[in-house]
């Protein structure tokens, strides 16, 4: 076993926190009782549900019983429900010449309810005397139902040992195919089961793996260029969140003001009240400010478009960019810049630390001091050139290398504000781009 | 952009080398894992407290693998930012791997209820209880982590051992300065002024090899 | 001086490879009785450093074990070889790097270890600068 399984290991190069084996274990181990438990309920229910249920519809022979005596059985009661009921009867029918005579019989499954209206209209249903059909277990004669058919809900409740299984059996798999694997093999593992993409939407993907596909711009054609870019990051959430913000921050505070204005009105200022809640009102002044200042931003500057002639961009191409811009400003100024920034984030305990450097930022295009007329946007074209040997875009689960066209405009006596369009950049490889 | 790939030396503050387990917790004068170790008996229930990035998940990754030396058997849980549960199925998870002692690194991100919770499945198991918190949570305090401008130096040495140093103690020392003691942000300005430094340098005939240790 | 068993070397590595170029090179183990080795595995591998988590991904992977119980004598020189994808790209990035290696690890008796890398560069993105926003 300790062949196999070190229960400690030393420290070599890269620390290790223990036995990576003896954990593999243990997982191994947390999913096999999943898995366990999964057949375990599903073959009890099997066995008292499915099959029999399945041998009554296909197998049991029909045959005519008479009533003898009919009651409404009464299970034993379980926690804090109540008395559960099934319809019983007594019941004598003949098979080959020979008399059979069973108590309690209904369904298949014997299975009680806890709505004895139901149960009772059943016992009713059924008179004394009477000859009714029933089926028998040709194997077994003495078995026998006077109802036929499937329990259709309670098959829903096979969904849970098989979830349990699923769950386990997947879980073990896992587990047995990293145990004792490199981080090589893991990751080689995981790469082959992202690879089985039915779809195949990917495909871009994998021809240049770890570039984003484009698949948001390319399903978004433009009216005056080939695409159409959609914008980053949408303001109206974050206007909204501002907002809630805002009316939450100063509605409790209006409180307290209202406090400290009245006892000033009374001749007997509460100084201290005063005091403390001038800070807040501070922040809830700000709060406003801001707000009001998305505001204009967001209903004052309108939509702004932007098209590119092709995508995904390549490095040392030049490209075909429209500009149009809503509203009704006076622009002082109105930019398109060409950025690229790298993002890694790194996250341990419980921070999240994220952080963006630019490394490329060009100018395509600016014009100054002209006005936008209401139900006129401002519409130009400019060039938009990536350099030669850029790097391309990249994307992996912590760091990222991302293009993008940045929109900056400069509005008389208001706020500036700045949109971001984002590009896929492929590598320059030499072959053609689309 | 500047023209030609020039392959050189791995940042020695790149995440790789900083990230807890990758560096070892230096412990101040006088104070042992060992010592610390007689302070948690089987059974204990205690908390390392220290502010962001003082070297809390290092110390516990140090503690985790003292305790299995030890012969006792651990379970872990990373509490991550706006986590207010244990994981799912944890008490399973520690059961089936035999563990008596049970750690918790983010502590204080558990709502009371779970905390509670958390305390009493130990105590039911008689299992150890090990967490880190930025602030006192009610448990036996095992350490105050809070470190200094001399363990920030002892941690950059460490780092820079048999690499070509392009930052010193003076860069150490105001970088810890400007972070207000947090370690990690340390680590991660020394990160910047030794990429600066680099790429001013034009060392164009380094390979592209991480620091040898 | 490197006195690892394990020698890994690239036949005759350009300063840059390029997307599509056939990757090819060699390794060997000295000192190590074949017995010992449970499996080789060769990895061609890109990783990324800097100031974020680590993230790793395998272009191509190659395990080598004992064929019916016969040891593979890894002290003849075994070779590897690839195709290049055409990305990531090697890449000297600020807080982002990329870097592209070709890594040898022995699984021997007793769980150890042994791994050798050997780093190379794949495409001609220059180093990055820092720009003001």
């Amino acid at each position: 076993m300790s062949r196999f399984i070190r229960l400690y290991e030393k420290k070599r190069g890269d620390r290790r926190t223990g036995s990576k084996a003896f954990g593999n274990l243990g997982e191994a181990l947390f999913f096999g009782f999943f898995f366990v438990i999964g057949c375990a309920a599903f073959a009890f229910m099997f066995w008292m549900l499915l099959w029999p249920e399945w041998r009554a519809n296909r197998q049991f022979a029909e045959t005519t019983a008479t009533i003898e005596d009919r009651t409404l059985g009464v299970g034993a009661a379980s926690g804090d429900s109540g008395p559960t009921y099934r319809p019983e009867f007594r019941i004598r029918y003949t098979i080959d010449g020979k008399t059979y005579t069973q108590d309690k019989v209904y369904a298949v499954t014997g299975i009680y309810s806890d709505d004895k209206q139901i149960a009772q209209a059943t016992v009713d249903s059924f008179q004394v005397g009477q000859e009714y059909p029933c089926w028998y277990d040709p194997i077994n004669p003495e078995r026998v139902v006077l109802v036929r058919g499937y329990s259709g809900w309670l098959y829903l409740f096979l969904l849970i040992p098989l979830s349990f299984i699923v769950i386990g059996a997947g879980g073990l798999i896992y587990t047995l195919l990293r145990w004792n694997t490199s981080a090589e093999r893991q990751a080689v593992l995981t790469q082959r089961a992202a690879k089985l993409d039915l779809f195949d939407l990917d495909r871009a993907n994998r021809e240049y793996p770890t570039v984003p596909a484009d698949v948001n711009v390319t399903n978004s054609p433009g009216t005056t260029l080939a695409y159409r870019l959609p914008m980053v990051a949408s303001t109206g959430w974050t206007l909204f969140a501002v907002a809630l913000a805002c009316v939450f921050w100063n509605g409790i505070i209006a409180i307290f003001v209202t406090m400290a204005i009245r006892s000033i009105a009374r001749g007997e200022p509460d100084w201290f009240l005063v005091v403390f809640v001038t800070p807040f009102v501070a922040i809830g002044v700000s709060l406003v400010v801001y707000f009001v200042r998305e505001v204009l931003v967001h209903t004052g500057v309108g939509p702004t478009r932007l098209e590119i002639s092709a995508h995904p961009l390549a490095p040392g191409e030049c490209y075909d960019a429209y500009l149009s811009q809503a509203g009704r400003l006076t622009m002082n100024s109105l930019e398109v810049w060409l950025a690229c920034e790298e993002k890694a984030t790194y996250r341990q305990g419980t921070d999240t630390r994220t952080e963006t450097r630019q490394v490329y930022l060009e100018r395509c295009f600016v014009r100054e001091g002209f006005e936008i007329h209401q139900g006129l946007p401002f519409e130009s074209r400019c060039q938009v050139r990536v350099p030669e040997q850029a790097m391309h875009s990249f994307r992996a689960d912590h760091n990222e290398v991302r293009w993008k066209l940045v929109v900056k405009g400069s509005v008389a006596g208001w706020p500036d504000y700045s949109r971001e369009f984002q590009i896929v950049v492929n590598p320059n490889d030499g072959h053609d781009q689309a | 952009m500047t023209a030609g790939p020039l392959p050189r030396a791995a940042n020695p503050f790149s995440t790789r080398f900083v990230r807890p387990g990758a560096i070892p917790y230096l412990f101040p004068t006088g104070l042992a894992v060992d010592t610390l170790l007689e302070s948690f008996p089987p059974g204990a229930r205690a908390q390392i407290v220290g502010p962001h990035g003082s070297g809390k998940s290092t110390l516990l990754t140090c503690l985790t693998e003292a305790l299995k030396s030890a012969g006792r058997t651990t379970c872990r849980f990373d509490l991550h930012d706006g986590q207010r549960n244990m994981p799912p199925g944890w008490v399973k998870q520690a059961c089936h791997a035999g563990a008596d002692t049970i750690i918790v690194d983010g502590y204080e991100q558990l709502s009371w209820w779970n905390r509670w919770r958390l305390s009493r499945d130990c105590r039911r198991r008689t299992w150890s209880l090990l967490v880190t918190a930025h602030a006192d949570v009610g448990l036996q305090t095992l350490l105050r982590v809070a470190p200094t401008i001399d363990d920030a130096q002892a941690v950059v040495a460490r780092l820079l051992a048999g690499t070509e140093p392009l930052v010193g103690s003076d860069d150490v020392a105001e970088c810890f300065a400007a972070t207000g003691g947090n370690l990690r942000e340390t680590l991660f300005a020394l990160y910047d002024r030794h990429e600066r430094r680099a790429r001013g340098a034009n060392n164009a005939t380094v390979p592209s090899t991480p620091p040898r240790r | 001086m490197n006195s690892s068993p394990l020698r890994l070397q690239l036949d005759d590595p350009p300063a840059v490879y390029q997307p599509g170029n056939m990757l090819t090179g060699q390794f060997c183990l000295e000192g190590v009785t074949p017995a010992d080795i449970r499996a080789v595995e060769v990895s061609v591998l890109w990783n990324t450093e800097g100031k974020g988590e680590q993230d790793m991904s395998v272009h191509y992977f190659e395990r080598i074990e004992p064929q019916n119980g016969d040891p593979v004598d890894f002290r003849q020189p075994q070779r590897f070889r690839t195709v290049l994808p055409n990305s990531p790209l090697s890449y000297d990035g600020l807080i982002v790097k990329i870097n592209w290696l070709v890594r040898v690890r022995v699984f021997l008796a007793r769980g150890k270890e042994i791994v050798s890398e050997a780093p190379f560069w794949l495409g001609t993105v220059p180093r990055a600068s820092e720009v003001a926003p």
